[in-house]
């Protein structure tokens, strides 16, 4: 009976080999495929120019024109939050009026009559930028200024601007500091702001801004190393300026051809201006980022798709409009049953909490209370001085 | 006391007392000419209300008063607050009465040396001589001037917490001429422990009891003998016992050596920049951090360094020496107000017999009295309208301390002059009959 036995033995380790296995496998697909899987539910965008003037034109090209592309591919209005100069498309010196373009050959007017600029003029302040990205707004601003993100929410941050080593210059103002930079993602990070960062950076000396960052879920990407300069594309002689730069031509280049479907990454991303066309050479920071960047579609941070989570389990919502007789009711009902968890009341804590304490004292008067110690020295100093000063008066 | 002594009394308290219950009152204690960061009224109210609340007063930065002055204004305080007024007033009272006395004392004094030394002097220095009737009349010019000064009235009305530190001085100035060494530590004591500067008059204070003590021995003083040891050794040793044990007590009082930072650490290290009539704050509002503490070390010994050549120059004369360090005190000081004018300009009649040699009296009256009613111009426009800046303040407040500067100076060489013009007469002759010309050198 060995051999029929070992047969069936065999058999069964067969026919459960082929219907473990791949559910193992599947598991682990599953495993692998959920350690992959974005964690992210939505998408904010915060795009800075920091120059003025016009010419420095081809900086709002740039922030307008990732605007566009951000919009197009999902992002609503709500979710962005646009700071410009905005002095470009009414300039006196414009000879497209209420235009602004980023091409000579003007297809496409970034300005449109959709744009909206969250932050304009003199309201693009460092101090702004970084109440913004940390959320210590105050009280009155209003939802469109601010950046309302949660820890499920990627951000794309776009800079453009005159940059220097460790520095970004604000409309020929102030600074704002690589230092600066990194301690405000710091916050964003401890106060639960955002599930991942897309950095990008088009200045000159752009990866300086980005070496200091020490949050984690941070992907940076700038146009040119330290010791280098960005450039600018072309000019348009219509307009008489430089309309855009080297690393944000292309880079838009990359994303006309990025639908909301699309199936790139931002490996791919990060291979758009290699230094024979940018003549910068773009820096990449992908160390405080946990997933691989092949592995991350372009859509993570660039659109607005937003994964939907299905859940299997039930979950109890509690009953919160209990009414007191009813809750008397339920009361009797939970003594009857032995547990019934008492409804708990909140309050707000008291605004002075001195206030509270003193409150008492106030109906005494406030008495200061002195070790005894101190009394009796000071009466026997005081009897001192009083004999020494009238004695020599007297004398 | 006579007739217009107690006029003079009458009017100052009046003048006082009507002030205080004007709208003015309220208006002084916030300008920043009168009271400073560490003698405004508003934080003694605000140290006050910390302690009742179980809070040390010293926690923050704006307290800087003395715990024993928090106690003393704390009691008078949960008296009543309308007796705040009547004790500025009786602080006022009694000062000027010090002064009154210490004034008489020292020309008292000053008439026993001249008569000893009369021999030496010349014959036609008669107009420069101290005269008898004047310990009747200088006293109650001293003690009007004090009540009747601007300065001081200013100040009390304004209810600077600097009266505390007159009280004291003056107290210093009395005892000192009377030579009760006990009363006069303790009141240098007070007054170092309210304001660190008046530790320099231990110099002169040490000094001039040395002398009265050798007078009542032999003419001669001798600084380096033994018996003027070991009475410099005894003035000193008195006051820092003295000071030791007013430290003692704050130290009790709020069982914490946390005072000690507020109050001397505030005078030396000036964290506080709010603009005063002083020299400090403008100077370190624009001093990179990186040279700060070495300014700020100049500045304050700067202060002090004055006593050496002032103790070897004046060595017979302590008294004036006392004076000269006042001033001194009043312009280097790390926030001084208009108030610390008061006391020196009221003890200026005691040197009257000088006043023949000032030369510069005209200036010094008109850069003050400009001073005194510019500054708080430019601090209106600086502040409230915006059109001027903080360098039209300053520079009036440079007026102000260039004006006190010439009055030292003046006061100065005037005495030192008719110090030589006693011995060698007011138109000196060689030996041909030409006129010589003393110069100071």
């Amino acid at each position: 009976m060995a051999a029929p036995m070992r047969r069936f033995l065999c058999s069964a380790a067969v026919v459960f080999m082929w219907f473990a296995l791949p559910c193992f496998t599947l598991q682990q697909d599953q495993n692998v495929e959920s350690f992959f899987k974005s964690g992210h539910t939505n998408n904010w965008a915060v795009l800075v120019c920091t120059s003025r003037f016009w010419f420095n034109y081809r900086h709002v090209a740039n922030t307008l024109s990732i605007y566009r592309s951000v919009k197009r591919l999902g992002i609503p209005d709500s979710q962005i939050i646009l700071m410009l100069a905005d002095d470009m498309a009414c300039n006196a010196r414009n000879p497209r009026p209420a235009t602004v373009f980023n091409n000579a050959n003007q297809h496409i007017n970034v300005y449109g009559d959709d744009v909206e600029v969250d932050y304009r003029g003199y309201e693009v302040t460092v101090e702004n930028f970084i109440r913004v990205l940390t959320g210590r707004l105050p009280p009155g601003t209003p939802r469109s200024k601010r950046l309302m993100t949660d820890d499920r929410s990627n951000i794309l941050v776009y800079m453009t601007g005159h940059g220097g080593d460790g520095f970004l210059k604000f409309q020929d103002a102030e600074e704002i500091s690589n230092v600066e930079l990194a301690h405000a993602f710091q916050q964003m990070w401890q106060k639960k702001r955002y599930h991942e960062v897309l950095y990008i950076i088009d200045t000159c000396q752009a990866v300086s801004m980005y070496q200091l960052f020490y949050s984690p879920n941070i992907l940076a990407v700038g146009s040119s190393q330290v010791g280098e300069d960005s450039l600018s594309h072309h000019v348009d002689p219509a307009i008489g300026v430089y309309i855009i730069d080297r690393y944000t031509y292309y880079a838009l280049e990359f994303l006309e051809k990025i639908t909301p479907t699309s199936k790139k990454t931002m490996a791919d991303f990060f291979q758009v201006c290699p230094q024979h066309v940018c003549r910068s050479t773009p820096g990449v920071r992908t160390d405080l980022f946990r997933r691989d960047v092949a592995k991350v579609p372009i859509t993570d941070f660039f659109g607005s798709v937003r994964n939907v989570e299905l859940s299997l389990t039930t979950v109890p919502l509690s009953n919160e409009t209990e009414s007191t007789e009813g809750g008397a009711q339920v009361q009797k009902q939970g003594e009857e049953e032995g547990r019934k968890e008492q409804p708990k009341r909140y309050g707000f804590v008291d605004q002075f909490p001195a206030m509270a304490e003193t409150r008492e004292k106030e109906t005494s008067v406030s008495k200061v209370k002195f070790s005894s110690q101190f009394l009796v020295a000071s009466s026997a100093f005081l009897a001192l001085v009083a004999i020494i000063i009238f004695g020599r008066i007297a004398s | 006391m006579a007739a217009p002594m107690l006029f003079t009394i009458f009017l100052g308290v009046f003048v006082r007392i009507v002030l205080f219950n004007s709208s003015l009152a309220s208006w002084l204690a916030d300008r920043v000419e009168v009271s400073t960061p560490l003698t405004s009224w508003k934080s003694v109210i605000e140290g006050i209300t910390l302690l009742q609340n179980g809070i040390s007063p010293y926690a923050g930065d704006v307290f800087h008063e003395t715990p024993l002055v928090l106690y003393f204004f704390h009691h008078v305080l949960s008296v009543g607050p309308w007796l705040v007024p009547t004790v500025f007033v009786l602080l006022d009272l009694i000062t000027a009465c010090l002064l009154h006395a210490g004034a008489g004392h020292c020309l008292t004094y000053l008439l026993l040396t001249q008569s000893k030394e009369n021999r030496i002097y010349s014959k036609d220095a008669d107009k420069l001589l101290i005269k008898r009737s004047d310990i009747l009349d200088l006293p109650r010019l001293v003690a009007s001037i004090y009540l009747l000064n601007p300065y001081t009235i200013v100040t009390c009305v304004g209810q600077s917490t600097i009266v505390v530190t007159h009280l004291a001085v003056a107290a210093v100035f009395l005892f000192t001429t009377r030579g009760h060494r006990f009363a006069a530590t303790l009141a240098l004591a007070a007054a170092t422990y309210q304001s660190l500067y008046p530790a320099m008059t231990v110099v002169p204070c040490a000094m001039h009891l040395v002398i009265l003590k050798a007078q009542t021995g032999s003419s001669v003083v001798s600084y380096l003998s033994s018996s003027s040891i070991k009475s410099y050794i005894s003035t000193t040793v008195m006051f820092i016992f003295w000071l030791g044990c007013l430290h003692g007590l704050s130290f009790l009082m709020l069982d914490s050596w946390d005072f000690l930072f507020s109050t001397y650490g505030c005078i030396l290290t000036v964290p506080n920049l709010t603009p005063n009539m002083g020299l400090f704050w403008y100077f370190f509002t624009e001093m990179f951090e990186h040279f700060r503490h070495f300014f700020l070390w100049v500045y304050q010994i700067n202060v002090f360094i004055y006593t050496a050549p002032l103790a070897i120059k004046l060595r017979k004369h302590p008294l004036f020496m006392m004076y000269i360090q006042c001033i001194i005190i009043a312009i280097f000081k790390s926030y001084p107000a208009f108030g610390d004018t008061s006391v020196y300009l009221a003890l200026l009649p005691v040197w009257s017999h000088a006043f023949y040699y000032l030369r510069n009296s005209l200036v010094v009256g008109v850069m003050f009295v400009l001073s005194s009613i510019l500054a708080p111009i430019l601090w209106q426009l600086w502040i409230y309208s915006g059109s001027a800046n903080a360098n039209f303040f300053f520079a009036f407040t440079l007026v102000y301390n260039t004006a006190q500067i010439f009055l030292a100076t003046d006061v100065l060489y005037a005495f030192l002059k008719r110090e030589f013009a006693l011995v060698n007469g007011m138109k000196p002759t060689d030996k041909d009959g030409n006129t010589q010309q003393a110069v100071l050198q």
